[in-house]
C-alpha cells in the first residue's frame, strides 16, 4: 500500500517539477538572397529619335536637324527708268517709238513679267490751237491686259502727267526665252490741221520700279536671303558625356525644296558654339565651291551633303549649332527660268556624327546627387536588423566600351568626391568592355558592412555617381541593334537579425 | 509459452491505431482490449461484455482523458530556447535535428457521457476529439538560417492538419459463444456494438501545394496554395466486432475490427475554404505593389462524409497472480485525424487486485509518426466503485523534462 501511494506520489512529484518557463524569443540572425535583377539593357533604349538615332548597321548617330527657309522670293523688282520728253506728232502721220526697256541695276534680264505694280505716267502738251477737233492715240504692243489686248490710250485734249496703272498687264511673250529689251509705242493722230502739221508733244515716263508676280527672265546677281527663322540647335549632353569622348568624324545633310524656277547656289556657314568657344565653318563642296541647287525640285529635294570640317566642329562638344549667313543666289551661270511670287526655297538641314568616337578615362560627374528617403520604419529595422548586405552581379557588356563607377554616400548633399572628409564612403564598380571582357563578368561585391549600414539609419542619404569610362585606345563604333545590350543579373544577400517579430 | 510468443510475433507483424477510445486506456498505453470490461468492453471488445458481469455506471465526464504531443520537441528543447538571448548556428542545428521532416503535433480528447451495463448488453455515450497537425522542417530552416537554398519543395504529407469532433451513442452484446468450434479448442467469445454518431466539427487539408524558388535567372518564384474543408452537423454509424478466447489457463487473446463502415456524413454546414499566395519570377528591380496574389476563397460545397477506416486490434493479455499483462497491436488502414496508419504496439502491466489500491504501467513502442508513450497509474477499487488517475509521457520513460507531450486521464465507475 505504502509502495503504491510513493509512486503515485512520485509520478505527481515529478510532474510538478516541470518547469515550463516563461516564453521569450531569443534573436538570431538568418542569412537571405534575393533576385534583384535580370535585365538586358539595349543602346538602343537610349535613342531618342531626336538626337540620337540609328543609321546603317544600326551605327549609333548623335544627330541635330534645323530648318531654312526664304521669304517668298518675289516680287523682282525691275527698274526701267524710261524717261522720253515732249515726242512731236504730226496731225495725220502715224509714227512708231521704240523705247529701250531694262533694268538699270543690270540684275535681271526680263523675257516675261506679270505686273504687280506699275505706273506709266503719259503727258500730252502743246496742242496746235489750230487743231480743232483733234484725236491722238498711242498703242504699246508690248504690254497687254489679261485679254491680250495692247495698251491703248486715246487723247482729245491736252493732259497734264497722268498715271496708268499696269497691274494685271503682262509685258513679253510667255515662256519666250528672247529678253525683252524694248518698248514699242505707235502713235496716230488726226485734226483739222493739213496733213503734218505739227499737233502736239507727248512725254513717256516710268520712273518707279515695275514689280512682277511672275518674272521669266535672267539674273545676274540675285540674292534670296533666308528669314530669320533659321532655327538652331541647342544640345545637351546627357551625364556631361561631352567632357569623356571624343567623336571621330560627322557630316551634315542638307535638304533643299526649291520651289523657283530658277537654279542657285547655296551660300552660308555652320556655327557652333561652346560657351564662349565658337567654330564657324563655310559650307562648301568638296572642291570649296557653293552648293548648287537645281531648279524647281518640289517633292523631289536637291540633297547637299558634306562633311569638310564638321568633325573639327563636333570636337568642342558644341551646345549650340546654328546656320548663319544663309542665302540663294541666282547667278547669269543659272540661266533662264521662272520665280513666281510665293516661291521659297525650305531647306532642312541634318548634322550626323556616328559614333565613332575614343573614349577618356574624364570623369563623369553627376551634379545633383541622388536623394534617398527612408521612412522612420525602415530606418529601424536597418539598424536593428540588418548586420550587413551586398551585391552579387553578373554583368555581360556587348558595348565596346567600360567604365567604372563611383558611389558616394553622405548624410548630405555637399559631396566633392575630391574630399574625403564630405562623404562617408566611397564603393567603386568596374565593367570592362566587350573588346577586354567578351564573356560574363562576375563583378566584385558591392559590400556594406555594418558600420557602412549606419547611414541608412538617417531620415537622408545622399548618393553622388563619378563615372570613368575605359580609356580606349583606337576609336570605338556603338551600335544599337539587337545584340548590343548590357545584361546585368544579380542577387541581394544579406545579413538579417531576427528579433522582434 | 511458444503462443504466447507465436501472438506477440503476430501482433509485432502488424501495424495499429492511435485513438483513444476511453480514459481508462490513458492507464495502459492503450494495450487495454481485454482488459476493459463494462461499459468499457462497448468500445474496445464487447464480447468481453458478459453476462455474468455487474452492473456498471458511467457518469458525464467521470471518465475523461486529454493528450497533447508531438514528434520533436520536449520540454528540456523548449525551456532552451526561450530562455536564450542569442541562437547560435549550434544552437540551430540542434533544435532542427531534432525535427525529421516535419514538425508533427497531435491532440485529442474524450469523455464520458453517460453508460451503464446489463448483463451481456450496454448502452453508451461519449464525446471525442481529435485534431493532428504537420509543419515542415523546411520552414523552422528558412525561419532560422534563412533561404540559403535554391528551391524549397513543400509537400502535403509534411503540411496538413485535421480535426474531427463527433459524440456517440453506442450499444454492444457480448458474451456470445461462436458455435461449430471444435472442443479441443478453446471456446471463442464474440460481440458486436453499434454506434450513432453525432458529427460536430471536421475539417482537413483537401490540397495542399508549397513551394520558393530563388532563381537568379528567373527571380523569385513562391506559391503556398490550402485547400481546408470543413464540415459541421452530421450524422453516422459505425459498428465493431470482437473475439476473444482464453487459449490457455490465464492467457487471453482476442481481436476486434472496429469503425466498420464506420463514416459521418456532414449535412449540416458544408463548405471549402481555399488560401493562396503567390509570386512569380519576382526581381527587386521591378517589384511592384502588385508583385504578388493572395487569394482568399470560401464556397459551399455538397455534404461529405468522413468514412471513418477500419481499424484491427490484436490484443493478448496474461493474468498472472499478482500482475496482469497485456500487449496490444492496433493497425489503422488510413492516415485520419482518428487513425494511425503505421501500426503501433503498446504492451502493459498491471497489479492483479480485487480491491483496494492498484497501479499500472503501458508502455507504446514508437515509429516513424508517432512517438513513445509510457503510462502510469494509480487506481483504488472499493466494493461498488472504481477510481483511476493516470498520466502518460511521450518519448520519455519519465514524465518531466524530456517528455514529448502529456495525456491525463481518470476514471471513475461504479459497479453493483
Amino acid at each position: 500500500m505504502k509502495c503504491k501511494v510513493i509512486i503515485l506520489l512520485s509520478i505527481l512529484l515529478l510532474l510538478g517539477a516541470c518547469e515550463i518557463k516563461k516564453p521569450s524569443l531569443p534573436v538570431w540572425d538568418v542569412d537571405i538572397k534575393v533576385p534583384l535583377i535580370n535585365e538586358h539593357y539595349y543602346v538602343s533604349d537610349l535613342l531618342d529619335n531626336e538626337h540620337l538615332v540609328t543609321g546603317d548597321d544600326d551605327l549609333l548617330y548623335l544627330t541635330t536637324e534645323g530648318d531654312i527657309e526664304t521669304s517668298p522670293s518675289l516680287p523682282v523688282a525691275f527698274n526701267p527708268n524710261i524717261s522720253i520728253d515732249n515726242l512731236p506728232v504730226f496731225s495725220g502721220i502715224s509714227a512708231q517709238q521704240d523705247i529701250a526697256f531694262g533694268d538699270t541695276g543690270d540684275n535681271a534680264t526680263l523675257c516675261y513679267g506679270e505686273i504687280k505694280s506699275g505706273l506709266l505716267k503719259i503727258k500730252v502738251a502743246n496742242v496746235n490751237p489750230a487743231a480743232g477737233t483733234w484725236n491722238l492715240k498711242i498703242i504699246i504692243q508690248t504690254i497687254k491686259d489679261a485679254q491680250g489686248n495692247p495698251l491703248e490710250l486715246s487723247y482729245t485734249q491736252a493732259t497734264p502727267w497722268q498715271s496708268i496703272n499696269l497691274s494685271t498687264h503682262h509685258l513679253g511673250v510667255f515662256n519666250n526665252e528672247d529678253p525683252l529689251t524694248e518698248l514699242t509705242a505707235e502713235i496716230t493722230s488726226s485734226s483739222a490741221l493739213p496733213l503734218g502739221s505739227p499737233l502736239a508733244e507727248v512725254s513717256i515716263l516710268i520712273d518707279q520700279a515695275i514689280t512682277f508676280s511672275v518674272f521669266q527672265g535672267r539674273f545676274d546677281n540675285y540674292e534670296v536671303a533666308a528669314s530669320g527663322a533659321v532655327s538652331s540647335i541647342d544640345i545637351e549632353y546627357p551625364l556631361n558625356l561631352d567632357e569623356a569622348i571624343e567623336l571621330h568624324e560627322a557630316y551634315i545633310e542638307i535638304a533643299i525644296s526649291n520651289q523657283m524656277g530658277f537654279s542657285c547656289e547655296f551660300q552660308g556657314n555652320i556655327k557652333a558654339t561652346r560657351g564662349l568657344e565658337e567654330i564657324t565653318i563655310p559650307i562648301k563642296d568638296d572642291e570649296g565651291n557653293n552648293f548648287c541647287i537645281e531648279a524647281d525640285t518640289v517633292g523631289n529635294p536637291s540633297i547637299l551633303e558634306f562633311s569638310n570640317g564638321i568633325a573639327g566642329l563636333l570636337q568642342i562638344m558644341p551646345e549650340h549649332i546654328e546656320i548663319v549667313g544663309a542665302k540663294f543666289i541666282i547667278s547669269s551661270a543659272c540661266g533662264y527660268g521662272t520665280m513666281r511670287e510665293s516661291d521659297m526655297i525650305n531647306a532642312h538641314y541634318t548634322v550626323m556624327a556616328p559614333f565613332r568616337l575614343t573614349l577618356h578615362d574624364k570623369p563623369i560627374s553627376i551634379e545633383t546627387p541622388t536623394q534617398i528617403s527612408i521612412s522612420a520604419e525602415n530606418q529601424e529595422r536597418i539598424s536593428k536588423n540588418v548586420l550587413e548586405a551586398s551585391l552579387s552581379l553578373k554583368v555581360m557588356n556587348t558595348i565596346p566600351v567600360g567604365a567604372t563607377a563611383f558611389a558616394y554616400f553622405a548624410n548630405h548633399e555637399l559631396i566633392d568626391p575630391e574630399d574625403p572628409a564630405t562623404y562617408s564612403f566611397v564603393k567603386e564598380l568596374t565593367l570592362g568592355s566587350f573588346l577586354t571582357h567578351p564573356s560574363w563578368q562576375e563583378l566584385e561585391l558591392l559590400g556594406l558592412n555594418r558600420a557602412e549600414l549606419d547611414i541608412f539609419s538617417a531620415p537622408e542619404v545622399y548618393l553622388k555617381w563619378v563615372f570613368h569610362f575605359e580609356e580606349s585606345i583606337v576609336p570605338v563604333e556603338i551600335h544599337a541593334g539587337l545584340n548590343d545590350y548590357v545584361w546585368i543579373k544579380g542577387q541581394i544577400l544579406a545579413s538579417l537579425r531576427v528579433e522582434d517579430l | 509459452m511458444k503462443k504466447l510468443l507465436l501472438l506477440l510475433c503476430l501482433i509485432l507483424g502488424l501495424a495499429s491505431l492511435f485513438a483513444m477510445p476511453t480514459a481508462k486506456s490513458i492507464f495502459y498505453a492503450d494495450s487495454y482490449m481485454l482488459r476493459a470490461s463494462g461499459v468499457e468492453a462497448n468500445y474496445w471488445n464487447p464480447a468481453k461484455l458478459s453476462k455474468e458481469g455487474h452492473f456498471n455506471i458511467w457518469l458525464p465526464v467521470t471518465n475523461t482523458a486529454i493528450y497533447i504531443s508531438n514528434t520533436s520537441l520536449n520540454l528540456d528543447t523548449y525551456n532552451f530556447f526561450v530562455s536564450r538571448d542569442t541562437l547560435f548556428t549550434a544552437d540551430k542545428e540542434r533544435l532542427l535535428d531534432k525535427i525529421d521532416g516535419a514538425l508533427r503535433l497531435s491532440s485529442g480528447g474524450t469523455t464520458s457521457i453517460f453508460g451503464l451495463t446489463m448483463g451481456n448488453a450496454a448502452i453508451s455515450a461519449s464525446a471525442k476529439y481529435y485534431a493532428k497537425g504537420a509543419l515542415s522542417e523546411k520552414y523552422l530552416n528558412i525561419l532560422l538560417f534563412g533561404n540559403t537554398e535554391d528551391s524549397y519543395q513543400f509537400i502535403e504529407a509534411n503540411n496538413k492538419f485535421a480535426a474531427l469532433a463527433y459524440s456517440d451513442i453506442s450499444y454492444g452484446m457480448g458474451d456470445f459463444t461462436i458455435p461449430y468450434i471444435p472442443e479441443q479448442l478453446p471456446k471463442i467469445k464474440a460481440g458486436f456494438s453499434v454506434s450513432l454518431l453525432t458529427g460536430i466539427y471536421s475539417i482537413n487539408t483537401q490540397e495542399y501545394n508549397g513551394y520558393v524558388i530563388n532563381d537568379p535567372d528567373d527571380g523569385m518564384s513562391a506559391l503556398q496554395e490550402v485547400k481546408l474543408r470543413t464540415g459541421k452537423g452530421g450524422v453516422g454509424l459505425k459498428g465493431m466486432l470482437g473475439a476473444y478466447a482464453e487459449v490457455m489457463p490465464g492467457l487471453e487473446a482476442g481481436i476486434t475490427l472496429d469503425n466498420i463502415a464506420g463514416f459521418i456524413k456532414w449535412s449540416g454546414t458544408s463548405k471549402i475554404d481555399s488560401y493562396s499566395f503567390s509570386a512569380d519570377s519576382v526581381f527587386v528591380s521591378n517589384i511592384e505593389e502588385d508583385f504578388y496574389l493572395q487569394e482568399d476563397e470560401s464556397y459551399d460545397i455538397d455534404s461529405f462524409t468522413t468514412s471513418l477506416p477500419p481499424e484491427l486490434r490484436l490484443a493478448a493479455l496474461y493474468k498472472h497472480k499478482y500482475a496482469v499483462v497485456s500487449a496490444d497491436w492496433v493497425h489503422g488502414f488510413k492516415d485520419t485525424a482518428t487513425n494511425s496508419a503505421i501500426g503501433i504496439l503498446s504492451l502493459a502491466v498491471s497489479t492483479a487486485q480485487q480491491q483496494g489500491w492498484g497501479a499500472s504501467w503501458g508502455l507504446a513502442l514508437p515509429n516513424s509518426h508517432n512517438p513513445l508513450k509510457v503510462s502510469y497509474g494509480v487506481n483504488f477499487k472499493g466494493k461498488n466503485s472504481d477510481y483511476g488517475l493516470a498520466v502518460q509521457s511521450y518519448d520519455s520513460i519519465l514524465p518531466g523534462m524530456k517528455s514529448k507531450g502529456v495525456s491525463l486521464g481518470f476514471s471513475m465507475g461504479f459497479g453493483f
